[in-house]
């Protein structure tokens, strides 16, 4: 088994919130709260969760974009948890990102020529002319993309080429990691997959790891070789990508396998009647003021006494992960199996 | 950005023949009240004197051909001569003060905008800051307080008291080029102060929120320098509405010349015109409009390039 590239180790990512001169203190917002995950070289980590869940806060305490309050992060087994100054440069160069939507993340006033080529100069010192013009030229190729996009403006060009010329920026310097934050959320299903195949490739092409960031549980299990499910800034469900699809063993996993529409109109019709078991219109707790209990208990069907007042502890599941739900340890104890079966029964039940 | 050029040139035909029209009828509308040809025999004016002179001066013609006779002649140039001395052409009475306003205000925009940019980029890399809430409260200062009256108190130590520059007149440049920047440094100031206000606030804000940007943010996690983050990611997006501000503002400082000409006794395209006004001296009017006008619209290309410079959206845009 190969080292890994990426470790985070009970990661905790808190916004203080700042008081000022007339104004009332805001309160913190604990945004990651304890997270642990590894990715080695060559393969994928698919992060999923809903909006506000505090996926972009990971992907941005890895990218020293905002101040771990507490944990470890580890690249290729050295600390880089607060990177000092003198070694940002060396640091940026072995991480990159790919952002949130295509249409925000470049900057409207520069030729794709000046988006791919500036990382290229500030990492290898390679200034502009026919060397810089011919590691772009190769990296646009690599994404797909035609030497006659060196002259466009990102408004010239589609969502789907913009993501593509994202990834090409991102490869530019070489990377261990490529941090794909919603990189495919904004982009139509046909085109989400060839920015997919995209990845797929320079991933095989250069082994650069990538931790892929998503709402669609459907999507992010495609792309992934484990997945970790997030809930309020907890992981409350990680292991292989398929395992957990199969056999997902907390509430909110099977939730979001839910939301999923299928073709097939009686597994369809079975996923609407699921759905309905789930308070979906519930508001998820607010990130300022998090219940001491698990934090889905305000939503989940099956929620029990003792998940309003203790926080369940990870467990072994069944796919060969983990998952935090008391289902696991206390009342019908299902021990790591899926909770599908339980969900459906006390569905029916009702 | 040929033809983008070349659309605003061919936009600025009508405008420049609107122009034209207004100048003409508010001059017109001045000559209902008090006669021009009242004005040229001078007081104690014989009919028969009144009589030669409208027939001479084609007074007497229709208003359409009387405009069409002026704005041919001006368009070569010609825009006649004054009505209070008839050997002056309007054309070098102009030609005599037009240099005097637009140093004026070209050196106050130069000012202006370089002390607003450099106030509105401190401002925006750290916003709430001490340097920003300084800043801006000196900029809200000299929104409120009009800025030739600091320029007054500004003239007092400057020139007054120290004497650098000079307090009052103006010196061409074709006497002495260090007492031409001397004349017109205090009069710029003046007028370059709301200039400096705006300019700060407009960049501020939309510096702000560019340096929050997502693709500053990419531009940061690839590592690129502070210095270029600001410079060439941020800055250049920032600029786009500033300098249609920066438009505005040089527009309104051609109007407000006047009364710095007033305060710093210089004889420039303001000063003409009151006279000319007050003196009902409506040919000296109709042009000074006219020139006037067309600066404007000279501003107006300017700003348009810069716009289309910094925007390849528009630039490009067919
Ligand atoms: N700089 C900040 N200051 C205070 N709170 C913040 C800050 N950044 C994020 N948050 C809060 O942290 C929580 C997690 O936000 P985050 O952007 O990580 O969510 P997300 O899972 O990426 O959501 P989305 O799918 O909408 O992108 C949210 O409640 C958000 O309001
Ligand atoms: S711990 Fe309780 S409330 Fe939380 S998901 Fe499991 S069963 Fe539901
Ligand atoms: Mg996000």
């Amino acid at each position: 088994m190969t080292a890994p590239f990426l470790e985070v180790e009970n990661l905790h990512v808190h916004f203080a919130g700042r008081s000022r001169l007339f104004r009332s203190a805001m309160p913190t917002v604990k945004a990651v709260n304890g997270i642990s995950f590894a990715i080695e070289p060559h393969r994928t980590f698919g992060l999923v969760g809903e909006s506000g869940s505090g996926k972009s806060t990971v992907a941005r305490a890895i990218l020293q974009l905002t101040d771990v309050t507490a944990g470890t992060i580890r690249l290729d087994g050295a600390d880089v948890t607060r990177v000092p100054r003198e070694a940002e440069l060396a640091f940026r160069k072995r991480v990159q990102a790919v952002l949130q939507d295509p249409y925000s993340s470049l900057n409207q006033v520069h030729q794709v020529r000046t988006i791919v080529g500036d990382g290229i100069t500030r990492h290898f010192g390679i200034k502009p002319g026919p060397e810089r013009e011919q590691r772009i030229l190769a990296l646009l190729d690599e994404v797909g993309l035609a030497g006659e996009f060196l002259d466009r403006y990102p408004y010239e060009m589609s969502g789907g080429q913009r993501q593509r010329v994202s990834i090409a920026r991102a490869l530019a310097v070489a990377p261990g990691l490529i941090i794909a934050d919603e990189a495919t959320s904004a982009l139509d299903v046909s085109i989400q997959s060839q920015v997919i195949n995209v990845l797929r490739r320079v991933q095989a092409d250069t082994g650069v790891a990538f931790l892929f960031i998503g709402h669609d549980l459907d999507v992010v299990r495609h792309v992934s070789d484990d997945v970790g499910v997030m809930y309020l800034g907890y992981l409350v469900e990680q292991g292989g990508a398929d395992g957990v699809y199969d056999l997902p063993a907390h509430p909110y996993t099977e939730m979001l396998i839910a939301s999923v529409p299928v073709p097939d109109p009686a597994a369809q019709a079975e996923r609407r009647a699921l759905r309905q078991t789930f308070k979906k219109d519930t508001e998820p707790p607010s990130p300022s003021d998090l219940p001491v209990g698990c934090p889905f208990a305000n939503r989940c069907p099956v929620a029990m006494d003792i998940c309003t007042e203790l926080m369940p502890e990870a467990t072994a599941a069944r796919h060969g992960g983990h998952v935090r739900c008391h289902l696991h340890t206390s009342g019908p104890v299902l021990a790591g199996e899926s909770v599908v079966p339980y969900i459906r029964s006390a569905s029916t039940a009702r | 950005m040929a033809r983008y050029i070349g659309i605003r040139l061919l936009a600025m035909i009508p405008l420049l023949f609107a122009i034209a029209v207004i100048s003409f009828a508010i001059a017109v509308a001045m000559e209902a009240r008090g006669s021009i040809a009242g004005s040229v025999c001078g007081e104690g004016a014989t009919i028969e004197c009144i009589a030669q002179v409208e027939r001479q001066l084609g007074l007497d013609d229709p208003m359409p051909i009387r405009f069409v006779r002026w704005l041919a002649s001006a368009a070569t140039g010609d825009l006649g001569t004054s009505l209070t001395n008839q050997s002056v052409s309007v054309s070098s009475l102009i030609a005599d003060r037009i240099g005097a306003t637009l140093s004026i205000v070209a050196y106050s925009l130069v000012i202006g905008v370089a002390a607003g940019m450099a106030m509105g980029i401190v401002s925006a890399v750290r916003p709430g800051g001490v340097a920003d809430r300084a800043l801006s409260v000196a900029s809200a200062a000299l929104i409120a307080a009009p800025g030739f009256v600091l320029a007054m108190l500004l003239s007092w130590w400057l020139a007054v008291e120290w004497g650098w520059l000079s307090p009052a007149g103006y010196t061409r440049p074709s006497e002495s080029i260090t007492g031409w920047i001397r004349s017109i440094t205090l009069p710029a100031i003046g007028l370059a102060l709301p200039t400096v206000a705006l300019v700060q606030r407009q960049l501020r804000s939309s510096m702000t929120n560019a340096l929050q940007s997502r693709y500053v943010l990419a531009a940061r996690a690839r590592g690129i320098r502070r210095t270029s983050l600001i410079g060439e990611h941020a800055l250049p997006n920032a600029m786009i509405p500033t300098v249609t501000a920066i438009g505005f503002r040089a527009a309104a400082a051609l109007g407000l010349t006047f009364t710095v000409e007033v305060v710093f006794n210089i004889n420039g395209m303001g000063t003409l015109l009151t006279n000319a006004i007050q003196t009902r001296n409506v040919t000296v009017l109709q042009g000074s409009m006219l020139v006037v006008g067309i600066v404007v619209l000279v501003v107006n290309l300017l700003v348009d390039i810069s716009y289309g410079l910094l925007n390849p959206k528009v630039r490009l845009e067919r």
